[in-house]
């Protein structure tokens, strides 16, 4: 009987990298460091699919994989950027592994207007310039694209995306620049309202 | 300052990202540019209008389903421990040792035990996992772990018996162990389980062998007794 003690005890002294006495289930510790993060991710599954059904199966794929990685996500810090960064990951894994064509080279005709969200369903009221948009939105380069989404949408700092899509700063701020002066001029092509209208009735 | 190099600094000044001067600069050129306010007008309602796009909610529950459906594949998937191995090994687990499913079983070796192979001073953490059935949690478990000759606890020379309570909580939990073996050895480490009044125990084979024997971390299955 002699030699007893408790196993924190006998870990007392040893790095604390060598071991967690006892770790427990980490269902909770996963719900409390996800849970957060949940709404933030439809958003942008949301801004990335264009419409519920896929931002859901998205975000649900990203949960379960990341479930079965659940110990080590304790290791990262700054959880965000780092579940952006998965969440995009996924995105274009499955557009690649379903052969699907990404919105950004689908036809701009009038039917890109119907797959737009909102049409089938009830509370999210688009305007007219929504719509417009999003079309263009729609019509650029999925660089572009999500550069956009990231950053003038959902409000990614440059910093963030940095992470997210593992190229430096300057890099990226070029590339945002060049995204926004593209979709500029898709709205002007398209002289779509209300984004020219004001130029041309103060001009 | 030209209206294309004014134009340039447009998006940076928009995202707070010009300094004092060159803001200033910029200020004086749009005083007196009306097209360059226009555009910068323009930008801005864009910038406007892009914060503000809106998003079809989630359906109703959409977050606690989801969490709750990742949870519940994931246990579909490593049910039975031979899953388990593959985690362990992915997240850099020296060994893993399932001790078994919490089942009204009197003594048993599950089927997925495998040997502990050590090397002689070499130490060496392993991963004990107790799994306890989804809707059950139990609280004052006493747990008491026995080492054979000639392995102990890690920087803990001659240790061999360890016990403590602690609670079991659904699913896995996970114990990790560091042990060294001081010399050769053939033995069971031996874990009883004891949970309101029932005691469980579960033998897991240890084996430790002097450095240069072929034999040496092998994994060995054993077979279901």
């Amino acid at each position: 009987m002699g030699n007893l003690f408790s196993p924190e005890s006998v870990f007392n002294g040893m790095a604390a990298s060598t071991l967690i006495p006892f770790r427990r289930r980490d269902a909770d510790d996963f719900e409390q460091r996800i849970g957060p993060h949940v709404d933030g991710l439809y958003r942008l599954a949301f801004r990335f699919t264009g419409n519920r059904h896929d931002a859901e199966d998205l975000v649900q794929e990203l949960l379960t994989r990341l479930y079965d990685r659940r110990r080590q996500l304790r290791e990262i810090s700054d959880l965000r950027p780092w579940l952006a960064r998965s969440l995009y990951n996924l995105y274009i894994d499955t557009l690649r592994s379903h052969n699907r064509t990404p919105f950004s080279q689908l036809d701009e005709d009038a039917t890109r207007l119907d797959r737009l969200p909102d049409q089938d369903q009830d509370q999210t009221a688009y305007d007219d310039a929504d719509r417009i948009l999003m079309q263009a939105l729609g019509q650029l380069s999925e660089t572009h694209r999500s550069l956009i989404l990231f950053h003038d949408v959902e409000g990614y700092t440059l910093p963030e995306l940095s992470q997210i899509l593992a190229q430096p700063v300057g890099t990226l701020k070029s590339r945002l620049h060049r995204a926004r002066a593209r979709l500029r001029e898709l709205l002007r092509e398209h002289d779509m309202e209300p984004f020219t209208a004001r130029r041309r009735v103060n001009g | 300052m030209h209206c294309t190099e004014a134009k340039n600094l447009l998006d940076d000044y928009l995202d707070n990202l010009l300094d004092q001067p060159r803001s200033e600069q910029l200020h004086a050129h749009l005083d007196t540019c009306t097209d360059c306010r226009e555009e910068l007008n323009l930008r801005r309602e864009l910038q406007h209008r892009l914060r503000k796009l809106p998003v079809d909610g989630p359906t109703p529950g959409f977050a606690a389903r989801a969490m709750h459906r990742a949870r519940q594949k994931h246990h579909q998937r490593t049910r039975g421990f031979l899953a388990g191995f593959g985690t362990a090994a992915a997240a850099g687990l020296a060994l893993w040792a399932a001790v078994g499913f919490w089942q009204p079983a009197e003594e048993r070796q599950s089927p997925h035990i495998r040997t502990i192979t050590l090397q002689v001073q070499e130490p060496r953490t392993i991963s004990l996992a107790f799994n306890v059935p989804e809707q059950e949690r139990y609280e004052q478990v006493r747990f008491r772990l026995e080492l054979p000759p000639g392995v102990s606890v890690a920087n803990r020379p001659g240790q061999r018996e360890i016990a403590w309570q602690d609670r079991l909580e659904p699913g896995r939990n996970l114990l990790t162990l560091p042990l060294v073996a001081e010399r050769d050895a053939h033995g069971e480490l031996v874990a009883r389980i004891e949970v309101q009044g029932v005691e469980k125990i579960f033998r897991i084979p240890v084996r430790a062998v002097s450095r240069g024997d072929d034999q040496a971390l092998s994994l060995e299955t054993r077979t279901p007794v």
